[in-house]
This record gives structure tokens, C-alpha cells and sequence, in this order.
């Protein structure tokens, strides 16, 4: 509570803030859902970086040449591209430029050190890197467990006791921002797909933050909003309340400006009138932006053009208000007035951040296990298959997919006392699948079962005079994949089915056979 | 038991999920059937050159042997119409699958509107035949609505797995066909029968006509043919005046043979001679001591020796 009364005093005692444009702004952007051996990996550690990136993209004045985005990097990378960030942001400042850096972290924090995945970044190390750069405007924004920390060592204290210094010219200064004090643990929720505090900064600095209303996003009123709504967040959670801390050592005149709504001309607007909580969701039913606010002045929420959903819980707890609307360059304006009242339990917000898709594809082979089976009926076959595989759908860790694979071969048929006949053999499979995966670093075992179906055909050289064949049937089966992720989307992913077929032109048999794939999996969406 | 019903639901549910005509067993009843090419009786293309439009020959053409190819033409021509009815069961799923059993049909006959056709192929394992399957067939017809009232009109049967590798004989009778109306303008009278072996070199095909029929006169027809290209052909033509050749030729790879034919008048009358030709077919030698083959005696010439080496008939005689 202190931290946040610090912050709005601060807020309300700073003159106004510069433009972003007066500022050169580099950006370190760091997501590491590995924190090594004993750490649970974390679902949204790469997501949170990548919508801060975004968003200091859209909003905050960052180059893309002067961003560094590092996800699952580790910390040699970290290192090597903070030094860069810094000696290039010397070097425009040394050209006479203001500069900022501003460096964020998503991921793993113990004892003091950021855990990237086995490789460790001391809190000091980073506080005294920031410290020395020769940067106007350092700051750090740590979203990690324990990151109050970096608050607190070396003396420095943190808010609410800060001194604001008002000499000429701009802001100068360190200022670090952690998600959480330096005994509590930072929080993720499946509910928004984020962590907490980045979902509430990243709110906030869409605009969900400018109390002002003047279209900036200030560093203080940044933090003051997500400092209160992560707080209200985690009030009721199992992992206990979260306390953003900041340490704010900012000399000059003038409050950072971290965010200027004006490029983004298209966007929400919750007009004076408006009052609770809008929770914005994207069209997979994900949450976006969030806007707390009391009647009085209106607030706009930057977006990107695309279709959207606006809902407000009624504050009776009787139903919700929920609006669909579509952005693109103008703003458009969400009224109560305007919204339909649906009951709860159509809440448009998906749990579990959400479903997320993938697309395999790849090449593999079958084979049947019996090898009559194979000689004289289905012989062994290559295939090349595509799959949809859709997780968090039906619920937590659980996944499903829809597949279908074409293939084929040609082979010798052998009958009895007579010459081996050239076969060829054509295959078309597919099915749908359910399965469970379980994350083992950057690998990813995936147990399940599927029910597909086989269409089976072959032909054989005109010469022969034979007929062509074909047999259709369903083939349920065991499903068993391993994952290994290569990069944010790209994973390589090995599989094997063991599938049964009941046969039953000849004869009524049952039989068994393997397909092995072995291809990419490519994230849609993340 | 409640696992056995599960299972039992199980096996009912996939049964009904699979269905198709995916059957090796189908594959070796129909192999066992002839195809064109097991019943093919070639000889050299170039007998097929018509008399006098070869190179001049100082000694004359073979013309009786220059009747072999367009015979042997007629002859394929007159299985394929056998093989056309055997076919009908490769383009359509059996109907009937038992365990030495299969069968197919009814069908309409498209042709023939009103009747209607069905097949069936046992098979067999004689002791005889030491573990290889014995097949045997028969196309049946009849007009529709005249329940059990089939009509047999082709039967054959088949020792051996495949048709490409044993020995099968099958019988088609026109005189069944006409009768249920499964007749056209150009269906002969009588029977054809079909002997086969295809088990040992040389391949052998024996086409037996009982009318005159295809072009070709009513004759046992012989053929043997050897993997080196050489053969044995036994054929019947008649003249532009009527009478009748019956031709026993051997011919090697090249085409050159050695026949000995025997004729008779459209009056009765019967002689023979012997005719041997080089690959060109130019008569290298003639043994023809009644000058029956040329219009200005003495039509022998040359030596014997100077006839080919080809092989001789591997028939057994006729009965006398």
C-alpha cells in the first residue's frame, strides 16, 4: 500500500512529461520460462516478453533496430546483448541524444540471481550494469519471483521513500520495477494467460493506466496501476497477495513517459461515464488489456485493428455485460449502455489463457506387425501427414488434434504357388487424437489415445489382370510423441501409433500395426 | 462375461465399421483363371506377309505357310470372346465368399436385355495333385424370372495355383449361348475347347472347333511354343476353291520351318507334300512327288538338307 501511495504522490508531483520522441529508446526484452534444474517450467514467461516487445514497439517510442528480444536465450545472450544495448545507447548519447534503456525480464528469480535456464544473472550484477550505464534513463522492469530484491541491495531503498531531485533538463536516473516483494512469489495465471503483473502493465501502458488522460502512459502511473490491479489480482490466490515494489533514484525534471497512445490511432474508449472493470478479449477469447476505472475522465485503450470483446462484470454479480466490437483506425467508443447482458456462465474469457493451435507435419512409415499380414495383404507403406493439434481446448494439459496422412508403397504380393505379384499400395488415414502433455524442460512426452480410420487400396500392373482393391475401416489406437522445442514456435516432434485393425473380407482377424512420423510442429497464434 | 460382451460390442462395432473387397483369397481364384496371354498362339509375324508380296523367291513363296499368322490372328480372336465372359468376373466383387468357394452375380446381362448371368469357382486339393489346388468354374445364364433354370454356357477347370503356371482345359458351348439368347449375328454354332498347359516348356494350346466359325474352319488346332522363339502349329485353311489344308509346321525363331501338309479336294480327293522355307519365307526345298503343289511339274526341289532345324510336334498322335 505503500509503494502505491508512493507512486500516485509521485505521479501527481511530477511536471509534465516529455514527448517519447525527445528520447532515444533501446529495449532489452527477456522471456525465460527455464529456470534450471528444481524450476517449474512457466507457461508465459516467452508470451509476456513478447507483449512488452509489442507493446514498446506500438507505444513506447522503441526502434525495432533498437530492440533485443531474447526468449529462452539463456544468460550468456542476456549479458552480450545488454552490453550492446548500453554502448549503443552511449554512443547516441555521446552524438547528444537523451537516451532511455530500458530492460525487461519475464522468468525464474532465486536467491537473489535471475535463473536463465542453467545460467544465472545476479540482481546485483544487473542493478550495478544499470547503474553504470551511461544512459540518461535506466530502467528495469523484473517480472520474477523474489524480485523485490534488486530493490533492496546495496542499501538503496526502496519506495515508498524516494527523493525526487528537480534540477534542469530531463529525467535522469535508475528506476527498478519488480513484480513482487522480495519474499513473495510472482504469480501466473492460466485465467489471462500471463503473468499477473505483466498483464497489468502491459494494461496499463496500452492506456488501462493513463488517469491523466492525457494519451501518455508515465512511468509512475504505469506502475500505480499495475501495482493496484496486481495486488487486486492476487488478493484471493493460493500463491498469496503479490506487491509490485519500485525503486525510483530519478533525477531532472519531468516524469518517463514509458507509453504515448497517438500513434495507435485506432483503439477503445470508455467514456467519463464508464466505471469497474473491461476485460478486452482477442477472438480466441484471450484477455488483451483490462481498464479499471471510476466515472469521470474517459480512458482509451490502444489496440491494433481486429475484433474484439468487451465484457464488465456487473458489480451485483448477476450476469455480465459483454460487447463485440471491431477495431481499426478510429477508436470506438463501449457504452453499458450498448452492451448485452449475458449470465455468467457466458463468460466469454476462456480459461487456461486460452486454446492454442499447432500444425504438424511430416513423414514417417507403417508397418503391420503380423507378417502374413504384410506379405499377403497390407504391406509396409511410407506416409506423409499433416495434424491440427489443439491444446488447453477441452481443459488444463489436455490436448487434442485432428490428423490425416496419404501414402503408400509397392511391394511383391505372395500367394501360394504362385509368382510374387507386383503390388502397389495406396493409403489414406486419419483420425482424431487426445492426449496429455508433460513438459520436461524443452522436451515434451505426450501420451494418448486416438480413434482414426484406414482406406486402404492397391492395384496391381495391367498385365496381371487383377482388380483393383480397397478396404475402409476404423482403427483406434495409442498415441505417444515426443516434442523437443527449437525455437518459440518450431519444435521437432517424433511419434509413434500402435493401432488396431479389424479385418474381415477374408476373414475375421485382428490385427496390429506401428506408424512412426518423425516432422515440425509449428505454433499458430502464440 | 461382462468383458466377453464388451469384447464381443467391440469386434460387432469394428465389423460394421469395415467393409471394402480388400481379399487375397479372391486374388487366387482369379488367378487361376486364363487371361489373353496365357491362351495366345504366336507365330513369327512374318508369315503374316500376303503371297507374292515378298521379296521374289527363285524357288517360290511359302504360301501355306504364309496362312498361319492371319490363322493364329483368327484363333486369339476367338478366346478373346471366350476370355470377354472370364473378365466379367475381374471387374466386379464376388458375391459369394466361402472357403474354396466363390461366386458372383447375378448380373444383367447389358447386351443381352432379359438374361442374366452368375459364376462360380470351386476349389479342390486332389491327392493327385500333390497339395496344388484343383479350380474349376462354370458361367451360367439364364433369362430372368426362370428361377433354377441356369444354364451352363462356359466350364473350364485348372490345376495349379495359377493360371500362368499349370494346365486347364474349358469348354464353351455356342449352342448353350443361342439357346438362353445370349447370342449375336456373328456367334458360331458348336463348341470350342480350350486345352492348356502352361507347366512345362513348351506352352501348349489346343483349340478345338466344332463349327466353322471366326474365319477359321472347324479344326483341333494345335500350338507349342519354346522360350528360344521356336514352335509348332497345327492349322486348317481352305482355298479360294474350296479345298481344305491341314498344316503341321514347325518354325524356328527366325520364322524359317518345315511343314508337311496334307489337302483334300472339295471332291474327296487327299494327297500331301512338304514345304521347308528360309526366313524370308522362300521355299528352300519341296517334297512333292505328286506335283500337287505347283501348276508345272516337277514341283520337288532342292535337298531335305537344306530345311531347318525346328522342332516337331509334342501332341500325341491321334487315335487312329
Amino acid at each position: 500500500m505503500r509503494s502505491l501511495l508512493a507512486a500516485l504522490l509521485l505521479a501527481a508531483a511530477l511536471p509534465a512529461a516529455a514527448d517519447l520522441a525527445d528520447t532515444r529508446r533501446f529495449a532489452l526484452v527477456a522471456g525465460e520460462p527455464d529456470g534450471g534444474a528444481g524450476t517449474v517450467r512457466l507457461r508465459y514467461a516467452e508470451r509476456d516478453a513478447l507483449r512488452i516487445r509489442e507493446i514498446l514497439s506500438k507505444v513506447g517510442g522503441v526502434r525495432p533496430e533498437d530492440t533485443r528480444l531474447l526468449l529462452s536465450a539463456g544468460a550468456p545472450a542476456f549479458r552480450r546483448a545488454l552490453a550492446e544495448l548500453v554502448a549503443r545507447a552511449a554512443d547516441a548519447r555521446a552524438r547528444g541524444e537523451r537516451t532511455l534503456l530500458l530492460v525487461y525480464y519475464s522468468g525464474h528469480a532465486k536467491d537473489g540471481e535471475l535463473r536463465l535456464g542453467a545460467g544465472r544473472v545476479g540482481m546485483d550484477e544487473l542493478r550495478k550494469a544499470l547503474e553504470d550505464a551511461p544512459v540518461d534513463v535506466r530502467i528495469g522492469l523484473l517480472d520474477s519471483c523474489r524480485s523485490g530484491a534488486i530493490a533492496r541491495t546495496k542499501g538503496v531503498r526502496p519506495a515508498p521513500t524516494f527523493e525526487v531531485k528537480a534540477p534542469a533538463g530531463g529525467p535522469e536516473g535508475l528506476v527498478l520495477i519488480a513484480s513482487s516483494a522480495g519474499d513473495e512469489d510472482s504469480q501466473e495465471s492460466d485465467a489471462i494467460g500471463a503473468s499477473w503483473f505483466t498483464h497489468h502493465l502491459a494494461s496499463g501502458l496500452l492506456g488501462g493506466a493513463d488517469a491523466s488522460g492525457d494519451g501518455k502512459v508515465t512511468l509512475a502511473e504505469a506502475y500505480a496501476y499495475a501495482y493496484a490491479r496486481t495486488v487486486g489480482s492476487t488478493m484471493g490466490s493460493a500463491g498469496g497477495v503479490q506487491h509490485p515494489v519500485f525503486l525510483y533514484d530519478l533525477g531532472g525534471t519531468g516524469d518517463v513517459v514509458l507509453a504515448d497512445l497517438a500513434p495507435v490511432a485506432g483503439g477503445l474508449v470508455f467514456p467519463e461515464a464508464s466505471e469497474g472493470l473491461y476485460v478486452v478479449l482477442d477472438e480466441a477469447g484471450r484477455a488483451v488489456a483490462e481498464v479499471s476505472k471510476r466515472a469521470g475522465a474517459s480512458r482509451r485503450i490502444a489496440l491494433p485493428p481486429g475484433s474484439y470483446r468487451v465484457k464488465r462484470r456487473l458489480a451485483d454479480d448477476s450476469g455480465l455485460l459483454v460487447s463485440r466490437v471491431s477495431v481499426d483506425r478510429a477508436p470506438v467508443t463501449i457504452q453499458d449502455a450498448d452492451m448485452d447482458r449475458v449470465p455468467l456462465e457466458r463468460d466469454p474469457q476462456k480459461g487456461f489463457s486460452g486454446r492454442r493451435t499447432a500444425l504438424v507435419a511430416g513423414g514417417g512409415a507403417q508397418r503391420f506387425f503380423d507378417r502374413a499380414a504384410r506379405d499377403g495383404l497390407f504391406p509396409p507403406a511410407t506416409l506423409a501427414g499433416l495434424e491440427l493439434a489443439v491444446r488447453d481446448d477441452l481443459g488444463r494439459g489436455l490436448a487434442w488434434g485432428l490428423d490425416a496422412a496419404l501414402g503408400g508403397g509397392s511391394g511383391t504380393l505372395r500367394m501360394p504357388g504362385v509368382d510374387g505379384v507386383p503390388v502397389r499400395f495406396a493409403e489414406l488415414a486419419g483420425g482424431a487424437s487426445l492426449w496429455k502433455p508433460f513438459a520436461l524442460g524443452r522436451l515434451t512426452l505426450s501420451p494418448g489415445v486416438r480413434i482414426g480410420f484406414t482406406w486402404l487400396a492397391r492395384s496391381f500392373p495391367a498385365g496381371e489382370a487383377l482388380p483393383s482393391q480397397h478396404f475402409f475401416t476404423v482403427t483406434p489406437g495409442l498415441t505417444g510423441a515426443a516434442a523437443f522445442r527449437l525455437t518459440r514456435r518450431l519444435s521437432a516432434i517424433g511419434r509413434v501409433r500402435l493401432s488396431y485393425l479389424f479385418y474381415n473380407v477374408d476373414e475375421n482377424r485382428s490385427l496390429g500395426f506401428v506408424d512412426g512420423l518423425v516432422g515440425v510442429e509449428y505454433a499458430l497464434g502464440e | 462375461m461382462r468383458s466377453v460382451n464388451r469384447l464381443a460390442l467391440v469386434m460387432a462395432t469394428a465389423a460394421l465399421a469395415a467393409c471394402g473387397d480388400y481379399s487375397t483369397e479372391d486374388l487366387r481364384f482369379l488367378v487361376a483363371l486364363p487371361t489373353q496371354d496365357d491362351l495366345r498362339v504366336e507365330v513369327p509375324a512374318q508369315a503374316g506377309g500376303a503371297p507374292g508380296a515378298l521379296a521374289a523367291c527363285t524357288g517360290g513363296t511359302a504360301d501355306v505357310w504364309l496362312r498361319a499368322k492371319p490363322t493364329s490372328d483368327e484363333l486369339n480372336a476367338s478366346v478373346a470372346f471366350v476370355l470377354g465372359l472370364v473378365d466379367t468376373v475381374r471387374r466386379v466383387p464376388p458375391s459369394v465368399r466361402e472357403q474354396d468357394v466363390r461366386g458372383w452375380g447375378p448380373w444383367d446381362d447389358e447386351r443381352h436385355p432379359g438374361r442374366e448371368l452368375r459364376v462360380f469357382i470351386f476349389r479342390t486339393y486332389p491327392e493327385e495333385l500333390a497339395g496344388a489346388p484343383r479350380h474349376a468354374y462354370a458361367f451360367q445364364a439364364r433369362v430372368k424370372g426362370t428361377p433354377d433354370d441356369w444354364t451352363t454356357i462356359l466350364a473350364g477347370t485348372f490345376d495349379g495355383a495359377s493360371a500362368s503356371r499349370g494346365e486347364g482345359i474349358l469348354l464353351l458351348d455356342f449352342d448353350a449361348i443361342r439357346a438362353v439368347g445370349l447370342d449375336d449375328l456373328d456367334t458360331p454354332s458348336g463348341t470350342e475347347l480350350v486345352r492348356y498347359d502352361r507347366g512345362a516348356e513348351p506352352v501348349t494350346v489346343e483349340i478345338i472347333l466344332g463349327h466353322e466359325g471366326f474365319g477359321v474352319v472347324d479344326f483341333g488346332y494345335q500350338y507349342a511354343g519354346w522360350a528360344d522363339g521356336t514352335g509348332w502349329f497345327a492349322y486348317a485353311f481352305r482355298n479360294p476353291t474350296g479345298d481344305l489344308f491341314m498344316v503341321g509346321a514347325g518354325f524356328d525363331a527366325a520364322g524359317a520351318g518345315d511343314a508337311q501338309i496334307v489337302f483334300q479336294t472339295a471332291g474327296g480327293f487327299t494327297g500331301g507334300y512338304r514345304h521347308c522355307w528360309d526366313a524370308e519365307a522362300c521355299l528352300v526345298h519341296v517334297l512333292d512327288p505328286g506335283n500337287y503343289s505347283c501348276a508345272t511339274p516337277p514341283c520337288s526341289f532342292g535337298e531335305a538338307s537344306a530345311c531347318p532345324a525346328v522342332p516337331s510336334s509334342p501332341f500325341p498322335p491321334p487315335p487312329p
